[in-house]
């Protein structure tokens, strides 16, 4: 399944991004839409065909914990 | 022409910065402002340069290196996150106007150590203070602060310390981590070797914007975001000069500050081995500093000698440097010094033209 993982800035979701492509993950960044993001304007990062359980744990060992997570539209 | 203002602005930039700023303007879109290619490539560059500069600078995340335009700029979001009217603020006697004017704005009123004994004059002067904003490296003589003994001492007594890189990043090395400080302000445009309309806020702690506007982020709110460095980064992002201060950044690295340094004293060293030859030339500073000097010629004013300087084919910058509280220390109000900068770029050959040219405006 493919997850998207919503953060807090452009700069959040690079670094969500960069670790979880050192972590082995087929993340990449994108804009948020609307219909999933409510606060307006917002970056996150599409992650493919992963156990988002344990993407997660590893963005919150970095302290980098995931603001909002859905299935990627 | 021979060029010794580089404590203004270094001049002579590294091939690559240039390169880079002139492609960012046909490459780069607005970091945070859109999804296309242009908006996306701006961003990857400014990410890259918070991670190298949270590298050079050891800051534990990329988001607390905020891009401003000068270090004035970054040194107004920190008093202005510190400082509220009526506070003591303690400093050293060689601050610029970027961190007296923005403290009087405030309504703090600063408490100066003196030039003597210094660093210790400045810890008896801490207890019960709002912060200590500290020079770290003086832009009229050269003279580097005890940034470490300081630090201990403001993490002891509870002191924000807020420090003014002016003129020691990318020449002298800084450790945010190992500093513990609230802030440090850095332009972009003189040892890191960007471009001009460039600068970097390193931040430890809560911080309050001095601009307000769009962030590309969380745009319904109505406030700043919460969030850095999107917080302290409205309006449109200069990506000519972000990208060429990347390229200065990954110069510095490249070469070494340690490197640095010990090239820019050399040639300081030289300078005022040379000068102190000349009857009447009082000197301002040593080798054993960063890489600034500054002198007197008994009978001449500052600003006649840089002006015969300048038609003898040497730039220089005479006057009070922006910083009258240096002169005040030093004893050389009101007319100032002549003061002479060296970068990486600076050769030996430069500053025996210099001197040769004092030499010859003394004999006058």
């Amino acid at each position: 399944m493919d997850y998207l993982i919503i953060c807090r800035s452009l700069t959040y979701a690079q670094r969500t991004e960069s670790v979880l492509r050192a972590g082995g993950y087929r993340a990449s960044l994108t804009r948020v839409p609307a219909s999933v993001w409510k606060e307006g304007c917002g970056y996150g990062v599409k992650l493919r065909g992963a156990d988002i359980g344990r993407a997660a744990e590893l963005l919150n060992r970095r302290g980098l914990p995931p603001r909002k997570v859905v299935e990627a539209p | 022409m021979i060029y010794l203002d580089n404590a203004a602005t270094t001049l002579i930039k590294p091939r690559e910065v240039r390169q880079a700023a002139a492609a960012a303007l046909h490459s780069m879109g607005s970091p945070g402002r859109g999804g296309h290619r242009f908006a996306m490539a701006a961003g990857e560059t400014a990410f890259s340069l918070r991670e190298r500069a949270a590298e050079l600078f050891n800051v534990d995340s990329p988001e607390k290196v905020v891009i401003t335009f000068n270090a004035t700029h970054g040194l107004n979001i920190a008093i202005r996150s510190l400082v509220s009217d009526g506070d003591r603020v303690v400093v050293t006697g060689f601050e610029h106007n970027s961190v007296i004017r923005p403290l009087r704005a405030a309504g703090a009123v600063t408490d100066a150590a003196g030039a003597d004994g210094e660093t210790e004059d400045l810890i008896r002067r801490l207890p019960g203070s709002a912060a200590c904003v500290v020079n770290h490296v003086s832009n009229v003589n050269g003279r580097i602060l005890d940034i470490e003994t300081v630090a201990e001492a403001c993490l002891r007594e509870g002191v924000p310390l807020v420090v003014d890189a002016s003129q020691s990043a990318g020449a002298v090395d800084i450790d945010m981590k190992r500093l513990g400080a609230a802030f440090i302000a850095m332009p972009g445009h003189k040892g890191l070797y960007g471009p001009q309309g460039t600068g970097l806020l390193l931040v430890g702690r809560d911080s309050e914007p001095v601009l307000y506007g769009g962030s590309g982020s969380a745009s319904l709110l109505d406030t700043m975001p919460e969030e850095l460095p999107d917080r302290l980064e409205a309006g449109t992002h200069n990506m000519p000069g972000i990208a060429g201060l990347l390229a200065g950044i990954e110069f510095v690295r490249r070469t070494g500050t340690k490197r640095i340094l010990a090239h820019e004293r050399r040639l300081i060293r030289r300078a005022a081995e040379s000068l102190s030859e000349i009857r009447g030339v009082r000197l301002y500073g040593s080798g054993e500093g960063a890489g600034v000097l500054s002198f007197t010629l008994d009978g001449t004013e500052p600003e006649d000698i840089a002006e015969r300087l300048d038609k003898m084919g040497v730039a220089v910058r005479a006057g009070l440097h922006c910083a009258p509280l240096a002169h005040k220390t030093l004893g050389t109000l009101p007319s100032g010094t002549v003061r002479l900068s060296v970068s990486a770029f600076t050769s030996q050959p430069d500053i025996d033209g210099f001197t040769d040219a004092v030499s010859k405006i003394a004999r006058l």
